[in-house]
């Protein structure tokens, strides 16, 4: 029902005059939808352009039960409206948009969200936060709205879309999704969930580059309350992000739990990186060559075993041996003895963010 | 369908001196099955995702049919891609996540239907159209994500080594599937695999490429037998080919190649190309195949000009073959493919014979197949 034909409805029924008013420049509705001023009582509608959007009336024509019903009943339709009005839904997110850079800029990450856009339930719920970044112009790719679209068919409406800037978006997935997955028989929880939130994103991904932009690239963290920890929630997805763009410049789709040991490294200063590798390949010009790379990069991956590597560089795990001790020949350092390959590991990581990107 | 044309292609990232695509310029013909191949970092994938429009172009020109598709996105580039993820929409039944992308092009319900169904059948997935991706096994998904790429009736299929994450029974056994439905789609494929077994037996024409660069562009037979120079006879073919350093010599009317351990007749009409070439008295390598390497005592009998004798290292039974890694022919381990029921043991010596029509001559600066130059 819009809001209109709800003003007349209540009016009939309990008889009294209600005025639609709105407000500008007020905080009165920061922590709560009902306000008492100069003898009137204000039910907040809707927030739009910077304005409070209300229900007024005389507080002496009410009783208290009239007042408690009438809040309800907003409340109920305010919750169908941003379940089922698409422009509603938007101009919502821009205004979380508006929110969300206002406390960025000030360096604000543990903000709780005012009370206009906790009326959102979605944001009161528990939601998968994934960011999007594009280096494509928007002007190039249809604009926000087409984006809005695509993830509305992906997701079937279960979804908040906020475009945070012109090639960054945030989106807020409803947990629900993830929910329907979970099979639980027997199965780590929290890996389970990350198993759904890699193939979520993932798919997520994959669509967007044959549906969309082209190439664009993904973060995704575990779920949250956007209402309670959206902002701390962007920064940990950015900074996902920029680990996983330096250190995984072929991967699209970054997440934290696969990014620890990049994150711890990361705050290293430059030089000190570039001293590790140097002391522990003890050669100041040390390069790893490509097929060398390859070849680490898929033992670690494979948990340093011999015969899944092999399996999976399509070699024999003789020639797998011969490289690598044509590897300790040359560095001293052997990948099959624990403590040295994570020696090489690190200073894998660290050759590529210095040397690479 | 579509041919495509690639013309003086490059592909330079920012703050990058060296391209990572170079030159690359291909005709591929309408209905064409081109195999990208070659070791990690080559830039294979990134011709085909420059392709597909997920990398930019930085130079040269992209032609799908009489179209210039440099500026043109994905979507609108009548492609369909599939990638070693195959990440398959796990919020959605089969059915939906075949067609996804037919609803967003807002096809009729009847016409997308009409289309699952019968990329269904052609995958032989019809009885899984209901379930979701996490109750597929591996090879099935596999098939839902084909079957998304051929609901789309594309004018090119691109696949990024699609068949990574299989198993290898799995992966042999989707192989030919694929082979079978290029057969059946009758459209141009262009598929890139680091895998020289997956180039060798699916490539109408496979593409070897290394650091950038396009080696050599043919037919699976001419690209084994006739490989232009030393990297492409090294990457095609497992194991890899041996390689000699050794010198040509003229001795009485004959060529000899000769290194440590080798001391060998080239045949005439090969001698005779290195003669016209101004080869005698050089430093070359020489090429031979693990295959072209025999030790059967009636090969060894017919061949007394390229008998070479060596010492058994290791001898890898692999039940219908055996490898065996020679030391004391030149100065590198020397692989040889025999029999597998020959009666060789690890640690003795044999005799064994090159069969000298096969083997090839490489230039030592240049790296050039002297006999395809």
């Amino acid at each position: 029902m819009n809001w209109d034909e709800m003003k007349i409805k209540l009016e009939q029924i309990l008889n009294v005059q209600i005025q639609l008013e709105i407000l500008h420049n007020i905080d009165w509705f920061m922590d709560r939808n009902v306000v008492v001023k100069n003898n009137r009582i204000y039910y907040f509608l809707y927030f739009e352009d910077h304005s409070y959007f209300t229900y007024a009336i005389e507080e002496a024509t009410l009783t208290n039960t009239e007042k408690s019903l009438i809040g309800m009943t907003i409340d109920a339709n305010r919750a169908s409206h941003s379940q089922l009005a698409p422009e509603y839904k938007q101009q919502t997110a821009l205004s979380l948009r508006d929110w969300i850079m206002q406390q960025l800029q000030l360096d604000l990450d543990h903000e709780h969200m005012p009370l206009p856009l906790l009326n959102i339930p979605q944001l009161s719920n528990h939601n998968i936060p994934i960011l999007i970044q594009t280096d494509i112009a928007d002007k190039n790719i249809g604009g926000d709205d087409e984006l809005l679209k695509l993830l509305e068919s992906f997701y079937d409406t279960k979804v908040i879309f906020v475009p945070l800037s012109e090639k960054e978006y945030l989106l807020l997935c409803s947990v629900e999704l993830l929910e329907e997955e979970i099979e639980g028989q027997g199965k780590d929880l929290e890996l389970e969930i990350e198993e759904l939130l890699v193939a979520f994103s993932s798919s997520l991904h994959e669509m967007l580059i044959s549906e969309w932009v082209g190439k664009c690239h993904v973060s995704v963290h575990y779920p949250i309350v956007p209402s309670e920890s959206v902002l701390f929630t962007i920064k940990q997805l950015r900074e996902i992000m920029e680990l996983g763009r330096n250190y995984y410049i072929n991967e699209y789709v970054y997440t934290p739990w696969n990014l620890y040991l990049e994150a711890l490294l990361d705050v290293l200063p430059d030089d000190s990186k570039k001293h590790f590798i140097q002391r522990v390949f003890k050669q100041v010009d040390f390069v790893f060559d490509p097929e060398m790379k390859t070849t680490l990069e898929q033992f670690f991956n494979t948990g340093c075993n011999i015969s899944e590597t092999a399996k999976k560089l399509y070699i024999h795990r003789n020639t797998l041996n011969y490289r690598l001790d044509k590897f300790k020949q040359e560095t001293g350092l052997d990948v099959r003895v624990f403590n040295q390959a994570i020696l090489v590991k690190v200073s894998l990581l660290l050759y590529k963010v210095t040397n690479e990107t | 369908m579509a041919g495509l044309s690639l013309k003086s292609i490059y592909k330079i990232y920012p703050g990058s001196e060296k391209p990572s695509v170079a030159d690359f310029n291909l005709e591929i013909e309408d209905k064409e099955f081109l195999v990208l191949v070659g070791p990690s970092g080559c830039g294979k994938s990134t011709t085909l995702r420059m392709i597909a429009g997920l990398e930019e172009i930085s130079k040269g020109e992209l032609y799908i049919g009489d179209r210039l598709v440099n500026d043109v996105a994905p979507k609108d580039r009548d492609i369909a891609m599939v990638f070693q993820s195959y990440a398959l929409y796990p919020h959605m039944t089969v059915y939906q996540n075949m067609a996804f992308g037919l609803k967003l092009r807002k096809m009729k319900k009847t016409e997308i239907d009409e289309r699952v169904r019968e990329a269904a059948k052609i995958l032989d997935i019809e009885h899984l159209l209901e379930r979701k991706p996490k109750a597929l096994s591996g090879g099935q998904r596999q098939r839902v994500a084909l079957g998304r790429a051929i609901v789309r009736e594309p004018q090119v299929f691109l696949m990024d080594e699609p068949l990574s994450n299989l198993d290898a029974k799995l992966r042999v056994q989707m192989r030919t599937e694929i082979g079978k439905l290029h057969k059946r789609l009758e459209t141009t494929f262009i598929y890139v695999t680091h895998d020289q077994t997956e180039a060798m037996t699916m490539g109408t024409r496979i593409v070897i490429m290394k650091d950038g660069i396009v080696q050599q562009v043919d037919s699976p037979t001419q690209v084994y037998h006739h490989p232009v120079n030393m990297f492409v006879a090294g990457f095609i073919g497992s194991p890899s080919m041996n390689f000699i350093d050794g010198k040509l010599e003229e001795k009485g009317k004959d060529v000899h190649f000769t290194a440590e351990g080798v001391d060998i007749v080239i045949p005439e009409g090969k001698a005779k190309t290195l003669r016209e070439k101004g080869y005698l008295m050089k430093n070359v390598l020489l090429g031979v195949r693990p295959e072209d390497i025999h030790q059967e005592p009636v090969f060894l009998e017919a061949s007394p000009n390229s008998i070479v004798n060596s010492h058994i290292d290791v001898a890898e039974n692999l039940g219908h073959e055996m490898n065996l890694y020679l030391s004391g022919v030149g100065s590198k381990i020397l692989v040889a493919r025999v029999d597998g029921r020959a009666n060789i043991k690890e640690g003795s010596n044999i005799q064994l014979a090159f069969d000298m029509n096969k083997i090839h001559i490489f230039d030592k600066e240049t790296e050039l197949n002297v006999f395809e130059d």
